[in-house]
């Protein structure tokens, strides 16, 4: 028994100096190592309708048509023109008459023809005058007075002209018929519907005895009449409407259109609903650019556009093959000017109308374009900022190196060059993203294979680049605060040097296929696991 | 012989048991862990272990007690503790190397040093606790026609964790392109039983003359109570990076876990609050039945063979119960998808669910063994030694049993009276792999002290071993 109470006191011992030979770590540290981890940074598709979000734009709308085709328009342009400041039916002539007015008779009638026999129903004098030159050959003085029924004074009293002549005198009368009205007299007869009636009458204190009148109508200006007029030029009349481009201006010089069209409304607009018929002759578009460029939509025959509104409205459409509409897109310009000569009554029909000085003719202008057409290299800069935090800063200086690859699957005809600058905060460039290590060419991605002669696709492309980062330019890219983005943009085969591009053809359904992944070479510290 | 067998003294014996929870030699699984004796022996016990040792690995041989009628353990005069850890992978050098430092900073891995620390996964990168212990044993042997009958209470806790060899290829290397990495290895397995067991054997002595001298039965039968199970029952996902550095695989994952109310364990999906209890009575989260079956032969010369078949049975669980699940296919292709980026945080975390119940089995084995003892006379050393040659075959991988098989040999020298046993033994395969064992017994007449390592690298060379295995503790005989 004491043998074993002595093992049994040996034995812990034992245990003690045992686990005393273990070399147990005073403290557990995590290693520090480097680790290549290969992620796929982003993996997206993207539509020609996502990319356009035909909803969102203002300027250029974007509609799928049922054909899937991308038909892009511009916004609906409204102008509105006068058909005329005022209504000029005498031009600057005048018309004359002369009668005699007998002294103690009953009142006579006397009707003044108007001009070309126009039939007046209804008019509103902007301007106008009568003038009466009146003569007594009596040995007599004679009192006369001339009513005018059909004109009313703007108080509503009718006109009437009275004159006192002594004998063997001259009297001059001139009225000014300015905001007069006219309505033709109820009682007047149909014949004489193209006149304007005057009833004169004379007293004088010697039988027999008479005046003489000479009666001129001159520069009758309207602002409304009713009744049968003549083919009547209203003038040339022009309006515009800016087209508030934005960034599509980018696109001048570089824009190759296949396909167009021009849809122009023109409505007459009136209060009335008797209207007449109209003609715009003469009919000009002008593109103007507000450096004074200027580009003519013109026919392809050569023949000026004229036209005229039936039932008040005419719709016109320019296409490619009546006209330089492509082109006239093409050119891009900020404001289009519509002028026109405005002819009243251009078949000189009897038909009764009316027109006014408050008409107008609106027109609502729309251009469009089938998604066919080619882009010259065009450049596009724009500057992001980075907004990393420090934290994440810091971790990005961990990184010992990094690829960059991106893949594109491109079934969009687009090729596209991207050369990105990374800046400090004083726009300083640290180096730029490029796909070769003498950081001089562009990140390049090619479009779809198109077929030239259809401008369709066969075939997407397949680009991939990589952009190698080594330890320093990690360490640049901590301290990135900007990226100077360089965008250059074409269509398929589109280059400069390229006079006629092949224009290509756009669907909605066209896509891109982006995935971007790398490889990250990153310093792995206890701090991080 | 004095007739110890009365009421008081056994009330005695198990209420001591109970109250100082005192821990005995427990057997089980084909590899776990044992009484110190076995210990010793490298695990060659089916039939070398005689008597209560015998509870759990061949109850034929619990009626093998030599000149005792009663034997039992309790905490007096030693606890006998058994407990075994470790890894496969990880020594301590290599642990002082990769986790020590240098001068209290991290070490900097070279592209050397990943692979050497890549490698040691490369054959398994398991990491495994068993402790067992048993409450109370006690075996009496009234007569030899009457049989050995024993209870015994026994309680096992123990687990595995199985590092997935890509999670530590990731980890140093990242993810290469083209290569798929599996996560199916990852195993992991971890609960607390406890056996309530009763055997009973019997040994039949056959004609003096015949070759076979006697013949051994014994079989135990177990109410199984179980305090907590956490495992994963299925894992098979995978990832692959793909050509454009795509990852995607598959995720398919399937756990489950029960705990006893004692725990206090509240699940995320669970709206109640559980108050904990622990304590070494608690209610079971499972309960199963399990048995064992042994034969044993005795031939002339003293030569030994033992089967048996342990652990049949299966334990269900109804307690605190949860499904652990992670199902689907996983992509990513877009870091700056959210979507995807959860999906992916679902398929690795999963989902749990509450469910009714769930059932594991119980670490069934195979045993087979053939033991010699040579007599001083016919010893070519002084005094007595007992040989021992063991198979163990387990059929699961529960904690403590393996399903690859292990094969030990034991021996056990005596060299004189007052000098103690000495053990030794080597066992390779199973959960362990190669161990060399050691271990001393010293008997006093009625008690026996017990002192063994199964890994005794541990103790010839620590800084290189990669286990440490303590097993000690007493035996009463009467």
């Amino acid at each position: 028994m004491k043998r074993l109470i002595t093992v049994l006191r040996i034995l812990p011992l034992l245990l003690v100096l045992i686990i005393g030979c273990f070399d147990l770590p005073e403290e557990l540290i995590l290693p520090e190592w480097d680790v290549e981890l290969n992620v796929p940074l982003t993996n997206k598709t993207y539509t020609l309708y996502d990319m356009f979000q035909p909803e969102s734009k203002n300027a250029l709308t974007t509609t799928l048509t049922g054909d899937d085709f991308y038909l892009v328009e511009s916004d609906n342009y409204t102008a509105n023109s006068k058909v005329a400041d005022y209504i000029n039916l005498l031009g600057q002539g005048s018309t004359s008459q002369s009668f005699i007015i007998p002294a103690n008779e009953p009142a006579q009638s006397v009707f003044i023809i108007f001009p070309d026999e126009i039939e007046i129903d209804q008019a509103t004098f902007v301007s106008g005058f009568l003038s009466f030159a009146i003569q007594n050959l009596s040995a007599s003085a004679i009192s006369s007075s001339i009513r005018v029924p059909g004109v009313k004074k703007p108080d509503g009293s009718e006109l009437i002209i009275h004159s006192n002549v002594a004998a063997f005198s001259r009297d001059s009368i001139i009225y000014d018929l300015s905001n007069h009205q006219y309505t033709l007299p109820l009682n007047q007869p149909i014949q004489n519907k193209n006149s304007l009636q005057l009833v004169a009458s004379a007293n004088s204190a010697m039988n027999g005895s008479f005046e003489t009148v000479n009666f001129y109508l001159y520069d009758f200006n309207f602002s409304s009449i009713t009744g049968s007029l003549p083919r009547t030029l209203l003038g040339n009349n022009r309006t515009s409407a800016s087209l508030n481009l934005g960034d599509a201006v980018d696109f001048r010089g570089k824009l190759f259109i296949k396909e167009g069209s021009l849809s122009l409304r023109s409505e007459y607009v009136s209060t009335h609903q008797n209207i007449f018929e109209f003609e715009l002759a003469n009919f000009k578009v002008n593109g103007i650019r507000n450096n004074g460029e200027q580009k003519l939509l013109k026919r392809n025959d050569g023949q000026a556009l004229t036209f005229r509104l039936v039932n008040g409205v005419y719709d016109l459409t320019l296409n490619e093959s009546n006209s330089n509409i492509t082109e006239f897109i093409s050119f891009l310009p900020d404001s289009i000017v519509i002028s026109s000569e405005y002819i009243l009554n251009p078949s000189n029909d009897n038909v009764i109308g009316t027109v006014t000085n408050q008409d107008s003719i609106k027109f609502s202008t729309q251009f469009s374009t089938k998604s066919i057409f080619a882009i010259k290299q065009t450049n596009f800069i724009d500057t992001l900022e980075i907004d990393l935090s420090e934290d994440d800063r810091d971790k990005i200086r961990d990184g010992m190196g990094a690829d960059l690859n991106i893949y594109l699957e491109n079934a969009i005809p687009i090729d596209a060059f991207v050369k990105a600058t990374l800046t400090d905060e004083n726009y300083s460039p640290l180096f730029t993203l490029t796909k070769n290590q003498n950081g001089v060419d562009s990140l390049q991605f090619l479009g779809s294979q198109v077929n030239n002669n259809t401008g369709q696709i066969i075939s997407p492309t397949i680009t991939l680049n990589t952009i190698a980062l080594d330890s320093a330019k990690i360490m640049q890219l901590s301290n990135a605060r900007y990226a100077i983005i360089s965008t250059t943009v074409n269509t398929k085969n589109a280059t400069n040097e390229n006079p006629n591009p092949p224009t290509v053809q756009f669907k909605s359904s066209d896509w891109l296929n982006m995935k971007c992944y790398g490889k990250v070479k990153y310093h792995l510290s206890p701090e991080e696991k | 012989m004095k007739n110890i067998f009365n009421r008081r003294n056994l009330s005695i014996i198990i209420l001591l048991a109970i109250v100082f929870s005192s821990r005995a030699f427990p057997q089980f699984g084909s590899s776990g862990t044992v009484d110190a004796r076995s210990t010793g022996l490298a695990k060659t016990y089916n039939s070398t272990s005689m008597g209560i040792y015998s509870i759990g690995i061949n109850p034929a041989n619990l009626s093998m007690m030599g000149e005792s009628s009663v034997e039992f353990s309790t905490i007096i005069p030693l606890p006998l503790i058994s407990f075994h850890s470790g890894t496969d992978f990880l020594s301590m050098n290599q642990l002082n190397y990769y986790f020590g430092g240098v001068d209290g900073k991290s070490r900097v891995l070279t592209e050397s040093d990943k692979q050497n620390f890549n490698d040691l996964f490369s054959n398994g990168g398991s990491v495994f606790a068993n402790f067992s212990t048993s409450l109370f044993s006690f075996a009496m042997k009234p007569s030899i026609e009457a049989g050995t009958f024993s209870l015994s209470i026994i309680d096992f806790a123990g687990g595995n964790f199985t590092i997935p060899h890509a999670i530590v290829d990731l980890g140093l290397n990242g993810n290469q392109p083209g290569k798929k990495y599996d996560f199916n290895d990852e195993k992991f397995k971890s609960w607390w039983i406890r056996n309530y067991g009763i055997s009973y054997s019997r040994e039949f002595q056959l004609e003096s003359e015949s070759w076979l001298k006697n013949i051994s039965a014994g079989v135990s039968f177990k109410l199984v109570h179980g305090y907590y199970y956490a495992g994963i029952e299925k894992v098979n996902t995978n990832l692959e990076t793909g050509t454009h550095n795509e990852i995607q695989g598959n995720a398919d994952m399937i756990g489950y876990s029960a705990f006893s109310d004692g725990f206090g364990v509240k699940y995320d999906f669970d709206s109640l609050q559980h108050q904990s209890q622990f304590g070494l009575f608690m209610p079971p989260a499972g309960n199963g039945f399990g048995f064992d079956l042994g034969l044993s032969f005795l031939l002339e010369n003293n030569l030994n063979i033992s089967l048996a078949l342990t652990d049949i049975g299966s334990i269900s669980w109804t307690k605190n119960i949860a499904k652990f699940f992670a199902t689907g296919a996983i992509l990513i292709d877009d870091l700056t998808n959210q979507e995807q980026l959860d999906s992916l945080k679902d398929k690795f975390t999963g989902d749990a669910e509450r469910i009714e119940s769930f059932s594991t089995g119980l670490p069934t084995v195979f045993r087979f063994g053939l033991g010699y003892k040579l007599n001083e006379e016919d010893n070519f050393l002084p005094g007595t030694l007992l040989l021992g040659l063991d198979y163990n075959q387990g059929f699961n991988d529960l904690p403590g049993n393996s399903k690859t098989p292990r094969v030990s040999f034991g021996f056990e020298w005596k060299p004189g009276d007052w000098i103690p046993y000495f053990r030794s033994g080597v066992s390779l395969g199973g959960s362990d792999e190669f161990a060399w064992a050691v271990g001393l017994g010293m008997y006093t007449g009625v008690i026996e002290f017990n002192f063994a390592t199964s890994y005794f690298q541990t103790i010839v060379a620590p800084n290189s071993a990669k286990q440490i295995s303590v097993a000690f503790g007493s035996r009463w005989k009467f």
